[in-house]
């Protein structure tokens, strides 16, 4: 059984310009992966061409074993049986909820098409609205209307760009929730595009980091959380710092905060300087450390306190603690590492410079 | 529509491109043609001009411009201000009533006002009754006189101001005027400190709006005997016969325009900055006092009595007293001849606003850009200016094609373009495409990108996302779009006059040329037609308003 989305080195330009340069992945039928990346970084071209409204300048898409993208050759959108979910919804002002769901189905009897509506708004809680127009619906109604319009021709594959970037926050989790239930329940095959990890996370199977037009890694969100195969992924996904080290023998790595186990050791030799990636669970609290580090900011969110805790030859590191007893701003703190294993990168890598402006801590974006 | 574009980019074919230029450079002939004759050596006409007329033209006009400006920033204004930020008994009515003046062309408010005010019409008559003087015993102000024209021309253009400065209140209301108020400031400071200024962008817009008209106003100054540039224009070109230097004039008058086009767009492009909020919750409006309510009541009330009550009753009393010997076979024409025209004229306008939107569209592009404005370049321009930048080109045309037939052929075609209804089509279109463009635009931008794919993807072709989205989506626009032009070119005047082929008649030529021959009362039905016509797109405003009103409110 062929996959049912097959992207094979694929790459789209505008203006001989690459915005998306030979990416590759697969999709099982009934699969859900997510492109996750900043934006501008080429994620939701690569959905247009998959869904055939951008032609490809190198490499082949194939839908169910059919090859319907090739540079030179784009079968057109209408005959590649993909459904969109678009961000602003596009639902249609002047249809009804049903007449919208139904836009898609053709060569059905009108009886059947009833049924089919009816049974996609009860999918979606939304029996009863039929005769609505979508501007009376709230912002969640509408979003639900846009997927079961795509759903509604069963298409080969579901391709969601943004869909709840137009919604409030509180919402997006639980709609993420609810619309991964129905995709699997409908055992769609399906790519959701998003610049949230949250999002991301909460209904992909499968995770493809995008950065400047490449696929940096294809992976579960476990994985991409904690071994993320470039800085650009370690940087974009989650928080955390690098703190400088030192291989020794054996994937052993010394730095600031003690020695360390290495996750993966091949290709470092002893000796070598390399960089280490510290997220804010990795380090605890623990005042009867040796290692004591004066503090430099403090946010309360919430259940925990995230700390940005200066290290003794320059740099910083965040740790999160338990929001109980908290110290000031100026105090020291005794930590520990409490981590397994690190994800190692060499000193400086092509892949994502070295000497990047430091982001903003982490702590202080929330706050602001 | 990136795909499409890039599609059309492909073939190396800028197709709509280059025939969306080649219209619209068609289009901007009549104002090339005339902007032309700004560097023309000026002849012995003109030196004559300069030396005795062209002083008054231009006295004339400024005055008239000065005048109609603080009438309409004072009306407008002030009634804006009412209706949207006070509360009083029959606001709600007045709110789209006060538009209704906009229905009536100038020339047929001062036809109508000189009917009620001269010596031997009927307010005069009761005057004498009542006090019993005779001829030259008392003082009456003069309507016939540049202070008539400015206050008839006034009363009918208002409406432009109180239409822009009304939206602006609205937009600012929330956020800003609560902010004066918490700030301890009361009603007349909010609105001078805060109100005004702000809403000053979207005034001037309304305000070069209503002095475009007035500066292509020729049937009210005609009729008043003020010599400004459209009389100038007739006088030149049919009294002195001399279309060089009409054309002059003209292109004078062009730049006395280009200053408020310019006027214009850079106040619009300050009001899109303007807006502060999106935010319109329901708004506190201010409680007026007893007095002050009925005076706001007053006040709206004698605007909207003297603006449209009054020419409109006096109208309908002419009318219904001159029915039996207007309505016959010739009325039937006229009104047949007035159809055909606004009809046909609109349908086209239509078309080529249909063909510069999904240019834009589809293809995008500096080039399609740039050959939409120059298309709609004409909504500025007087009907006076138009007709003599068609007239020139024509003639000159049917001037070339006669001696060419006549001397291959030895038959003479004869004038197939200046004088027949092509070239009145062609005038209209120059100047009153850019109404249907904005309208059509407007549609088109409804229906979002998101929206044509979204169709792709369930499987539409092209021809079907025309016929299940585009056309249900737009059909409101076209229908808005073919009513403005419609009535538009119904109250045409100047260019009408000049342009029409010989002894064809429309309403409005009808009406004015009833009321040069001092038969006003025989030149209601025509007018009366035309005013009535002319409610239809001011009653679809008053319910966009209302229904946005609600948006509001819900």
């Amino acid at each position: 059984m062929p996959n049912q989305l097959e992207v094979n080195n694929v790459s789209v330009s505008y203006a001989g310009r690459a915005v998306v340069e030979g990416v590759s992945f697969a999709l099982q039928r009934g699969e859900i992966a997510s492109l996750l990346g900043p934006s501008g970084c080429g994620k939701t071209s690569l959905l247009r061409a998959i869904a055939g409204f951008e032609p490809v300048s190198a490499g082949e898409i194939h839908l169910h074993g059919v090859r319907v993208s090739q540079p030179g050759h784009t079968r057109a959108p209408e005959k590649r049986r993909v459904g969109m979910v678009f961000q602003d919804f596009a639902l249609y002002p002047h249809l009804n909820i049903r007449d919208n769901v139904a836009f898609g189905l053709r060569g059905l009897k009108a009886w059947n098409r009833r049924e089919r509506v009816s049974r996609l708004l009860e999918l979606v809680g939304l029996k009863g609205y039929e005769s609505q127009y979508p501007h009376q619906l709230s912002g969640g109604q509408q979003q639900r209307v846009a997927l079961i319009r795509a759903l509604a021709p069963k298409p080969e594959i579901l391709l969601l760009d943004e869909p709840f970037s137009g919604l409030d926050v509180e919402l997006r989790g639980q709609l993420a929730q609810e619309i991964r239930t129905i995709l699997k329940q409908e055992q769609v095959t399906a790519i959701l595009v998003t610049h949230d990890q949250q999002e991301a996370f909460a209904l992909a199977d499968r995770i493809g980091v995008v950065g400047e037009g490449r696929l940096r890694q294809w992976d579960t969100g476990y994985t991409l959380y904690h071994h993320p195969r470039d800085r650009f992924v370690a940087d974009f996904i989650g928080d955390g710092e690098l703190v400088p080290g030192q291989v020794q023998g054996d994937g052993w790595i010394d730095s600031p905060l003690g020695r360390v186990k290495a996750y993966d050791a091949v290709g470092h030799v002893a000796g070598q300087p390399v960089q280490i990636l510290i997220r804010p669970d990795d380090l605890c609290c623990d005042q009867h450390s040796e290692l004591q580090l004066e503090i430099l900011e403090r946010v309360f969110q919430g259940a925990d306190y995230l700390y940005s805790l200066a290290l003794p030859e320059g740099g910083r590191v965040d740790c999160r603690v338990r929001s109980q007893t908290p110290l000031e701003v100026g105090e020291r703190m005794g930590v520990r590492l409490n981590v397994t294993e690190v994800v190692v990168f060499p000193q400086s890598t092509d892949l994502w410079e070295a000497d990047e402006p430091a982001r903003p801590s982490p702590g202080l974006e929330a706050v602001i | 529509m990136m795909t499409a574009a890039r599609v059309f980019a492909k073939q190396g074919l800028n197709l709509w491109g280059t025939a969306a230029g080649f219209v619209a450079l068609l289009l901007g002939l009549p104002v090339l043609v005339v902007a032309g004759y700004l560097f023309e050596p000026s002849g012995e006409v003109w030196q004559h001009l300069l030396d005795t007329t062209l002083k008054d033209y231009v006295i004339n006009s400024l005055l008239l411009m000065i005048g109609v400006a603080c009438g309409v920033l004072l009306l407008g204004v002030s009634t804006a201000w009412l209706t949207s930020m006070c509360e009083f008994p029959g606001r709600g009515v007045f709110e789209w009533a006060l538009l209704l003046p906009m229905a009536i062309p100038a020339y047929i408010i001062a036809y109508t006002y000189t009917g009620l005010f001269d010596y031997a019409g009927p307010f005069q008559s009761w005057l004498r009754e009542l006090l019993g003087p005779g001829y030259g015993d008392y003082w009456f102000p003069e309507i016939r006189s540049l202070g008539g024209a400015v206050l008839m021309l006034t009363l009918v253009l208002y409406p432009y101001v109180y239409l822009l400065a009304r939206a602006a209140f609205l937009n600012q209301s929330l956020c800003v005027l609560d902010v004066s108020r918490t700030l301890g400031n009361g009603a007349w400071r909010s609105f001078f400190q805060v109100a005004l200024p702000m809403a000053r962008p979207a005034i001037v817009a309304g305000l070069s709006l209503a002095l475009m008209e007035t500066l292509a106003d020729y049937g009210t100054v005609q009729y008043f005997g003020v010599s400004t540039f459209t009389t100038g224009i007739f006088r030149t070109w049919y009294g002195l016969d001399n279309a060089a230097a009409a054309a002059q004039l003209s292109a004078v008058l062009l730049l006395f325009v280009f200053t408020l086009v310019v006027l214009e767009k850079a106040s619009r492009r300050q009001a899109r900055y303007h807006h502060t909020t999106q935010r319109h919750q329901g708004l506190d409006r201010f409680r007026l006092t007893r007095g002050q309510a009925w005076g706001a009541w007053l006040f709206c009330g004698a605007t909207l009595m003297l603006g449209f009550l009054l020419p409109f009753g006096q109208l309908l009393h002419w009318a219904l007293t001159t029915a039996d010997e207007q309505l016959d076979g010739r009325f039937l024409t006229l009104i047949m001849n007035s159809l055909m025209l606004a009809g046909s004229a609109s349908l086209l306008a239509l078309l080529l606003a249909l063909f510069f939107g999904y240019s834009r569209r589809l293809q995008g592009g500096w080039m399609v850009a740039a050959a939409v404005r120059v298309a709609s370049m004409g909504y500025a321009i007087p009907g006076t200016v138009i007709a003599i930048g068609v007239m020139i080109p024509f003639a000159a045309l049917d001037n070339q094609l006669d001696a060419w037939m006549r001397a291959q052929f030895g038959w003479s075609s004869g004038l197939l373009l200046s004088g027949t209804l092509a070239a009145l089509l062609f005038a209209y279109l120059v100047r009153f495409l850019a109404v249907s463009l904005q309208t059509v635009e407007a549609g088109l931008s409804k229906i979002r990108p998101s929206m044509d794919e979204v169709a792709r993807s369930l499987g539409s072709g092209p021809r079907e996302i025309l016929g299940r989205v585009h056309i249900p989506m737009l059909k409101g626009s076209l229908l808005t779009a073919l009513l403005l032009v419609f009535v538009d070119v119904l109250k045409e005047l100047p260019a009408t006059l000049i342009l029409r082929p010989f002894n064809f008649n429309t309403l409005s030529v009808r009406a004015y040329e009833l009321a040069s021959d001092e038969r006003l009362a025989d030149a209601a039905y025509a007018s009366l037609s035309i005013v009535a016509v002319g409610i239809l797109p001011v009653i679809l405003l008053s319910r966009s308003i209302t229904r946005s009103r609600h948006a509001k409110s819900t």
